[in-house]
C-alpha cells in the first residue's frame, strides 16, 4: 500500500527537508518502520531504546489519532495520509495541522475532551468548524467569546460598527478604552487573548444582498445577532438560499428569543414572521433599552446551540421558539411549524434570490408622507415669543427622569393612542423624544386620528441639549 | 367563557401587564375575536395586529384557531434586538 506521511518541521532536517515522502507499508507500523529505515536519525526520535513509539509522537491516519484505533496495527489503504505531529521541542508546540490537536491545545479543551459528548472527536469538530456572527455587539459578544473559548477554529464576524459609550453595559466584547475603537478591531483583540488558537476573521460591511450569500457560503453555521429587521429577513433568506442552519436570537428589554432555523423540515424565520411589521411599530433597544445581563443569558444560550450543531449533539432548538424572561426568570417554548407555502422555505419556494430588504421593510429613503418638523432653536423662539405650544414627550417616564423639557406632558408612544383624550385637537402640538424617530411616528399617528397641528421636534431632546439647554444631560 | 392572554415585548407597554384573564368570551370565538376584544379595551393594540405571532397553548396557531375554555393565548411581537 502506498501512502503519503506528513513530516512535522522539526523532523523535516531527517528527510531532506521534504514536507512529505510516499511509503509502503501494510499498517501504520510497517509505513514508519520503512521511514525509519530509510532515514535512520529519525528513529531515536520517534522510537524509545525498546522500540517503541514515543508515547509524545502523536501519529494520525487522515484524521484519526491511531491511539483510538489500532495503534501501530492500523491497517492503511492506497491513498491514505498519515500525519506525525510535531512533538514538543523547547517547552514551545509548533501549530498542529488543520483539524488535529496540538498538546497545548489538548490541555486547554480537557474539560471537553474528557466528556463522552465531546471527547477528542467533538473537539476536532469544533477546530474544523466554521461560524458567521453577524454583529458585534450585545448577542455577538458572549456568542463570539465563548465560541473562540469552546475551540471553534474559524470565527467570522460582521460589523461596520464602532464601540460607543453606551454601548458598554452589554458589550462585554468591548472595554472602556475601546471607546471609538471599530468594533471589528476590539474584538478581534478580546478574542486573540480569550484563545489565540482561533482564526478570527473581520468582515468590515454592512450586511446586504449584495455580499450576504458570498460570505454565508464560507461558512458552516450562521448565527445572526443583528439589530434591525431588514437584516433578520435578509439574514434568514440567505441561509435558506445557502442551505445554512440561521441560529437565531433576539432581544428586548428583559426578554429573548432563541431558536434555530433554516435546517431541513424546520421552519424559517418567515414561517413565524411571514411579513415584517410597519417601521416603527416595534420599538428597538435603542429606544426600548434592554438589560445588559439579558444579551449575556441569550448570547450563551444561542452560542450553545452553535456548538451543539457542531458536535451534532442533544437536541437542537429546530421547531421550538425558546422565550426567555428574565423579570418572571421563566423559560417558554413555542412549538413551531414549517410553512408549506413559505415563500423561501416552503414545498414551492418562490423566492429564488435575495431582495430589497429595505423596501420589503418598508423602509424608504424618503418618507412617502414627510413630517412637519421643528427645530430645537425654533422651538425655544416660539415658548420665548409665548405662543401656545404643547409640547408632547412620547417617551418612557424612565427617560423622563433623566430629563425632560420644561412644561412637556408625558404619554409614551405605546400608550398613544389609548390617551388621545388627554390631547386637544385644536392646540399647537410638537411631539419630542429622545432622537426625533419615535415622535416622528407619534406625528404620523396623530395625523392618523385627526389632529392637524402636530409637529416633530427634529433631533429630539438630544438636539434640545445641545442647542437650547446644555444643563440637560444626552442620554 | 374564561380565558387567558399573555402579552409579550412592547404588548406590554400597551396593556401595562403581561397576563390578562378575560372572562366574558362566547364560546367558539377564534384567536382573532378574542384580539379584537382585547384591542376594544386597549385601541393601541390595534396596529399590531398584522405583525404579531399567535399562539394558542404554546402552540403556534392561526387567526381562526378557535379557542376553548382555559386555553392560553400569547401575542407575540417581532423582536429584532441584538446587535446596537
Amino acid at each position: 500500500m502506498a501512502v503519503k506521511v506528513f513530516i512535522p518541521t522539526p523532523l523535516r532536517p531527517h528527510v531532506g527537508n521534504r514536507e512529505s515522502l510516499e511509503l509502503e507499508g501494510a499498517t501504520i507500523g510497517e509505513v514508519l518502520r520503512s521511514l525509519t529505515e530509510q532515514h535512520g536519525t529519525l528513529r531515536k526520535h520517534l522510537y524509545t531504546p525498546q522500540g517503541r513509539l514515543r508515547n509524545f509522537v502523536n501519529v494520525y491516519l487522515n484524521d484519526e489519532d491511531i491511539r483510538y484505533l489500532q495503534r501501530e496495527d492500523t491497517v492503511v489503504s492506497d491513498g491514505d495520509t498519515v500525519s506525525i505531529v510535531p512533538s514538543i521541542a523547547g517547552g514551545s508546540v509548533a501549530a498542529a495541522p488543520p483539524g488535529l490537536l496540538s498538546h497545548e491545545e489538548i490541555r486547554r479543551y480537557s474539560r471537553h475532551l474528557i466528556m463522552p459528548e465531546v471527547g477528542l472527536e467533538g473537539q476536532r469538530k469544533l477546530k474544523q468548524a466554521s461560524v458567521l456572527c453577524v454583529g458585534a455587539g450585545g448577542l455577538g459578544s458572549p456568542l463570539t467569546m465563548y465560541l473562540a473559548a469552546a475551540g471553534v477554529g474559524r470565527l467570522g464576524i460582521v460589523d461596520f460598527d464602532v464601540v460607543d459609550e453606551s454601548n458598554l453595559q452589554r458589550q462585554i466584547l468591548h472595554g472602556t478604552g475601546d471607546v471609538g475603537r471599530s468594533k471589528l478591531e476590539s474584538a478581534r483583540d478580546t478574542l486573540a487573548e480569550i484563545n489565540p488558537h482561533v482564526q478570527v476573521e473581520t468582515h468590515p460591511v454592512r450586511l446586504s444582498s449584495e455580499n450576504a450569500l458570498d460570505l454565508f457560503r464560507d461558512y458552516d453555521i450562521i448565527a445572526d445577532g443583528t439589530d434591525n429587521f431588514p437584516t433578520r429577513y435578509l439574514v434568514n433568506d440567505a441561509c435558506v438560499l445557502t442551505g445554512k442552519p440561521n441560529v437565531y436570537a433576539s432581544i428586548f428589554r428583559f426578554e429573548g428569543q432563541v431558536s434555530v432555523f433554516g435546517l431541513p423540515d424546520g421552519p424559517c424565520y418567515r414561517c413565524l414572521y411571514p411579513e415584517p411589521p410597519p417601521p416603527g411599530l416595534v420599538p428597538s433597544c435603542a429606544e426600548g433599552g434592554v438589560l445588559g445581563i439579558l444579551p449575556g443569558i441569550v448570547g450563551i444560550i444561542q452560542a450553545t446551540e452553535v456548538v451543539k450543531l457542531i458536535l451534532e449533539q442533544g437536541d437542537p432548538l429546530v421547531g421550538r421558539l425558546l422565550l426567555f424572561d428574565a423579570l418572571g426568570m421563566t423559560f417558554r417554548e413555542l412549538k413551531l411549524r414549517r410553512d408549506p407555502e413559505c415563500p423561501v422555505c416552503g414545498d414551492e419556494p418562490t423566492l429564488h434570490e435575495l431582495i430589497d430588504y429595505e423596501q420589503f421593510c418598508g423602509i424608504e429613503p424618503e418618507p412617502a408622507t414627510a413630517v412637519e418638523e421643528i427645530t430645537a432653536v425654533g422651538l425655544k423662539q416660539e415658548l420665548d415669543r409665548g405662543d401656545d405650544v404643547f409640547i408632547l414627550d412620547v417617551r418612557n417616564p424612565p427617560e423622563y427622569e433623566i430629563c425632560r423639557i420644561e412644561g412637556a406632558h408625558l404619554i409614551p408612544l405605546g400608550d398613544l393612542l389609548n390617551r388621545l383624550n388627554e390631547l386637544d385637537t385644536s392646540r399647537e402640538i410638537v411631539a419630542q423624544c429622545r432622537s426625533g424617530a419615535r415622535s416622528a411616528q407619534a406625528v404620523q399617528l396623530l395625523r392618523q386620528a385627526g389632529f392637524r397641528k402636530v409637529r416633530n421636534l427634529e433631533g429630539g431632546i438630544l438636539a434640545w441639549a445641545r442647542d437650547v439647554d446644555p444643563s440637560v444631560p444626552a442620554y | 367563557m374564561v380565558v387567558k392572554i399573555c402579552l409579550f415585548a412592547s404588548l406590554r407597554d400597551v396593556v401595562g401587564q403581561s397576563e390578562i384573564v378575560i372572562d366574558s368570551v362566547p364560546p367558539g370565538n377564534t384567536a382573532l375575536q378574542v384580539f379584537h376584544r382585547l384591542a376594544r379595551r386597549f385601541p393601541g393594540l390595534r396596529r399590531y395586529r398584522k405583525a404579531l405571532l399567535v399562539a394558542v397553548n404554546q402552540e403556534y396557531s392561526d387567526w381562526d384557531q378557535e379557542v376553548s375554555p382555559g386555553d392560553e393565548i400569547a401575542f407575540f411581537p417581532p423582536v429584532s434586538g441584538g446587535a446596537a
